[in-house]
């Protein structure tokens, strides 16, 4: 019997012993799965810790001058920016003796006496000056609403600017006061578009994603690698299984290790590939979407897996430190990956190596399969 | 004194395991390590990174105009997109921008909605909508000229326009706000030491030495060592075994907490964790008969220990 013959014959031998093992892989697949999974959704969810920011209390006190509707419409505007209702609370003060009580209890960072008129001599050009009283100008909270302030006064310094040019210009030129009033009408919404339209300039991205990946489905994927990885807990027995009368004969038989380890690798496959059904089954059924392609495009990602734990159990002497072994490479593997601790986290170094460790292509292979990129 | 020979024995034959040896050395190095590692200062300065593919005087203006700034945030350029994405992903950049090519003129003519800025955010971004306000208020300080000139659509006035801008926005005429903040606070705030995690590395060390313990009794009892002994020596030996197995890690071990923490408490706390871990093998081995099991079982305990452990350190 020639070599490729006692080979096939050697796969299909430890093919059919992989059978008695299918309802473990399932049952471990099940449990590992699911502490890997959950430990992948938690590490997502608490990586980028939330940010504790500080709500600022800006107290405002209007006077009644005849002109609360143009003040009011000021104060919405200002309540309606995003930067104003993600950092602030505004709250309106019937008098400056009351702003002056919440500054001392401390309920108000900032203090706004706006005076009498105010809209009408910014139109007009007095510019009567706002007074701001600040209860703490040394902390980061002060310092921020501080710079938000600036920015307000300089959209609308730049937009009056602007305006009293173009009125200058036109008179300059000869334009009667109504042509003057449509050109000035027009420079005013221009600079008004441009300062508070900004929202509709610029797209929020989520930066967390790693590739075509969002952040959750990256660690779900670094969880299934894992879950590969860690079901050499229920592999290693048969991949480690043949006894020492088995060994002579196949040695007898002319084949060695390498022979085994070629077997051993054919059957990881398999076995991982049980493995990785009911997870793309389950994938499939929280984020509602199938990817039959998945169970194609996945094969790669187990091969090198497969690979891994057929190495460690053809080069180990016991369960034990195979188990142990594949233990900590995978961990290993999977931190170089990124599918731990995100890539731009790692020390410099890691991230150097991370490119020449199969962590990184396992996981985006896994998430392509997965999630149909 | 039967008793104590089998301890010198075990004790002999646990300190042979090279795997032991291995984590009782690492234990030692890495507590160390980290605790001749020098203090860092964390700096408050709040980074925003800015990449532009839109060459042109423009950008220059832009990053002039913002270094002029009496800015809490530091804006800085890089590169590329990548090395963008990477510092907003680090933490290092609280947010960062991606101009696309030809977003100043659209921005002057008013259609930027359709060649947007990309603002690359975190969900530990806390400050990027304020951060907006000085990106956008310098952006239009930059294209105020232009803005005007296209408003007002009229070539012959161009001169006397922009001369007329550049007078009223460096005027007293125009409304302004004076800095409000006294330059006390202070960006290098916070100084901090990094440190091993070496309560939960100790309990994950002793738990799984106590079950390394009950694994080689579980070996000697399945090579028929003690089968002439009764139950109560047989059990007496599994006690002795995995009390054996925990000493070096537990003297170790409290020694990595009191360098780490300098705390007796915590030495008082690494022996119970001791004492706890002892009592889990012992208890583990009332079910666990076979070597086999548990050689598959400990590889999934030490899992789901580490995936608590590092879970707990990021919440």
């Amino acid at each position: 019997m020639n070599k490729v013959r006692i080979q096939a014959r050697l796969i299909l031998t430890d093919l059919k012993r992989l059978k008695n093992y299918i309802v473990s892989i399932l049952i471990a697949t099940l449990i590992i799965a699911s502490i890997c999974g959950l430990a992948g959704s938690l590490i997502a969810k608490n990586i980028y810790k939330s940010g504790t920011k500080e709500i600022i209390g800006i107290g405002y006190y209007i006077p009644e001058d005849g002109k609360e509707e143009m003040n009011n419409m000021g104060i919405s505007m200002l309540q309606n920016m995003e930067s104003m209702k993600s950092t602030a609370t505004l709250i309106q003060v019937d008098s400056p003796e009351e702003g002056y009580e919440l500054l001392e209890n401390e309920e108000i960072l900032y203090l706004v006496i706006v005076p009498e008129k105010f809209i009408s001599s910014i139109m007009n050009g007095t510019n009567t000056p706002l007074e701001i009283i600040v209860w703490d100008n040394s902390s980061i909270s002060a310092y921020i609403a501080n710079e938000m302030f600036i920015s307000y006064a300089k959209y609308l310094g730049l937009a009056q600017s602007a305006v009293y040019s173009t009125i200058d210009t036109a008179y300059n030129n000869g334009l009667v006061w109504d042509e003057i009033n449509t050109i000035r009408t027009n420079v005013n919404l221009t600079f008004l578009d441009r300062s508070l339209n900004k929202d509709s300039f610029f797209n929020v991205v989520d930066a967390t994603g790693e590739g075509k990946a969002s952040l959750i489905q990256y660690y779900l994927s670094s969880a299934i690698m894992l879950s590969l990885f860690f079901m050499s807990f229920v592999l290693m027995p048969h991949l480690q299984g043949h006894n020492k009368a088995f060994m002579v004969k196949l040695n007898s038989c002319g084949m060695g290790r390498f022979n085994i380890f070629i077997s051993n690798w054919i059957s990881s496959i398999i076995g991982l590939y049980l493995c990785f059904i009911p997870c793309l089954v389950g994938i499939s059924i929280i984020f509602k979407a199938f990817n039959p392609m998945g169970l194609v495009t996945a094969i790669p990602a187990l091969a090198i897996v497969g690979l891994i734990i057929a190495l460690i159990a053809t080069c180990t002497r016991s369960i034990f430190a195979a188990n142990m072994t594949v233990l900590i490479v995978g961990l290993g593997i999977a931190y170089i990956g990124g599918g731990i601790i995100p890539s731009a986290m790692l020390p410099r170094i890691v991230q150097q190596l991370s490119s020449f460790m199969p962590g990184k292509y396992i996981i985006t292979n896994i998430a392509a399969a997965l999630f149909g990129f | 004194m039967k008793s104590v020979n089998r301890f010198i024995a075990l004790t002999k034959r646990i300190l042979s395991k090279k795997i032991y040896i291995l984590i009782l050395v690492l234990l030692v190095v890495l507590t160390g390590v980290y605790n001749m590692l020098p203090a860092k200062s964390q700096s408050a300065d709040i980074k925003v990174a800015i990449y532009c593919k839109d060459e042109g005087d423009y950008f220059n203006e832009l990053t002039a105009c913002l270094d002029q700034l009496n800015s809490i945030y530091t804006f800085y350029t890089v590169d590329s997109e990548e090395k963008l994405l990477e510092d907003v992903k680090s933490g290092y950049a609280e947010c960062g921008y991606l101009i696309p090519n030809g977003f100043f003129k659209d921005y002057i003519s008013g259609v930027a909605w359709d060649n947007p800025m990309q603002l690359y955010v975190t969900p530990s971004s806390t400050f990027h909508a304020v951060i907006n306000e000085t990106m956008f208020s310098s952006i239009l300080n930059v294209c105020a000229e232009d803005t005007l000139l296209y408003a007002v659509k009229t070539p012959r006035w161009n001169r006397e326009l922009a001369a007329g801008l550049e007078y009223y926005r460096n005027s007293q005429d125009v409304f302004t706000i004076s800095d409000t903040t006294s330059g006390e606070f202070t960006f290098e705030s916070m100084i901090y030491h990094i440190n091993l995690p070496v309560l939960e590395t100790v309990s994950v060390i002793l738990i799984f030495s106590g079950l390394l313990g009950l694994l080689l009794f579980l070996h000697d009892n399945e090579r028929k060592m003690y089968v002439s002994l009764n139950h109560k020596e047989l059990r007496k030996i599994k006690l002795l075994t995995i009390t054996t197995s925990m000493i070096p890690v537990t003297v170790i071990s409290c020694l990595s907490l009191a360098i780490s923490y300098g705390s007796g408490t915590y030495v008082l706390f690494g022996i119970l964790l001791s004492v706890a871990s002892s009592l889990l093998a012992i208890f583990l081995g009332l079910f666990i008969r076979k070597s086999t099991l548990l050689e598959k079982v400990l590889p999934l305990i030490m899992l789901t220990a580490l995936i608590a452990v590092f879970i707990k350190t990021i919440i």
